[in-house]
């Protein structure tokens, strides 16, 4: 039996550009890129929480779009993330990750939680070991819509 | 097969003439890759936020590295990552490409490299991390890929030979087929002299 694939070398066009004996030290580079971060910080936060309070109004829906939810979880967790807040975007990303784990079958439940703990973790007010159990509890609900972990009686 | 080197003396980079192509649509991480791309002297870049526009963008420049989401509506960044591996223009169709995802989950990692991606990067991307990957993909060597079911880099980063019982693809898998022994097994004895360290009179 012939497979047909065809190896060959690719020409990396990027290799030209690393490890070069003359350009920035990847420690400048990385100081510099930091720098960019912080600068963005305070429009990323604004981005974010604009997009809290679309996922708490949306969750409340009892058919919320699914689609703009995924797409404001995955940037609560891309966008929050870089900008330090890292609990929250991790929050983001647990809710992206259910909704993926649900597919087109929305649990009013699960956005009354997801909601309410987004919106706690944007105010974070609470401890953070409180911060640290809702996640680790709502890492538990996607391991079950995952089939991980037996479905709570 | 080398698998890039990752250890060594601080590595310096020079992205002057990089041309970039990123693509997402989240219009401020776009901003944000596109920032941190540029703290790295790579300024060359185009933005695009749909599949269309990146289709355009990628038949009308060379570029050397391209960025994409993965979780873009309707599966569009694996979609565009497929075309350009098999139907996307020359020029571009072996281009590093990295995909920037929310999760390290396997079915994810999956769909990027079976979609043809060189590397996944999870979110949150911070500057460390992505310009360690770009230079990842700078020292990768490893080969390409077209077959009726992938196009892409070459999906197995350590060669462990041909799965049991298929006859090997590479130039250079090795042949399973044993002979049968020519001489007696050798003793305990034997091996043990083989790898002991003995002192010789010289």
């Amino acid at each position: 039996m012939t497979s047909g694939a065809r190896f060959f070398k690719p020409t990396n066009r990027l290799a030209d550009s690393v490890d070069v004996r003359f350009g920035l030290s990847a420690e400048t580079a990385v100081d510099r890129g930091a720098q960019v971060v912080l600068n963005a910080g305070d429009d990323m936060r604004k981005s974010v929480k604009g997009w809290v309070a679309e996922v708490m109004k949306l969750s409340a829906q009892p058919q919320p779009d699914l689609e703009r939810l995924s797409w404001l979880a995955n940037g609560v967790l891309g966008v929050g993330g870089a900008a330090g807040m890292s609990r929250l975007a991790r929050c983001g990303g647990l809710f992206a990750h259910a909704l993926d784990l649900i597919g087109d079958r929305w649990r009013p439940e699960l956005g009354a939680l997801y909601g309410n703990a987004i919106g706690r973790l944007l105010d974070d007010t609470d401890p953070v070991a409180e911060q640290e159990r809702m996640l680790a509890s709502l890492e538990d609900m996607n391991k079950r819509l995952a089939g991980e972990l037996p479905l709570a009686s | 097969m080398a698998e890039p080197q990752t250890q060594g003396a601080a590595p310096k980079v020079d992205l002057t003439r990089a041309r970039a192509l990123l693509f997402d649509d989240n219009q401020v991480h776009l901003n944000l890759l596109s920032n941190v791309l540029t703290s790295f002297d790579l300024r060359r870049q185009t933005k695009v936020q749909n599949f269309r526009d990146a289709k355009a963008a990628a038949g009308g420049a060379e570029f050397d590295l391209i960025l994409v989401e993965a979780a873009l509506a309707k599966g569009q960044g694996f979609d565009f990552i497929r075309w350009l591996r098999r139907e996307g223009p020359e020029f571009n169709r072996t281009t590093s490409v990295l995909v920037v995802t929310s999760g390290t989950r396997i079915d994810q990692v999956a769909k990027a490299r079976d979609a043809g991606a060189n590397f996944v990067l999870a979110k949150p991307v911070t500057p460390p991390v992505l310009l360690q990957r770009i230079i990842w993909l700078g020292r990768d060597r490893r080969l390409f890929v077209e077959a009726e079911s992938y196009c892409g880099p070459d999906r197995r980063f350590k060669a462990f030979g041909p799965p049991p019982g298929m006859k090997g693809r590479r130039h250079d898998d090795l042949n399973f087929k044993i002979g049968a022994a020519v001489e007696p097994n050798m003793s305990q004895n034997e091996i043990d002299l083989l790898i002991k360290p003995t002192r010789v009179n010289l």
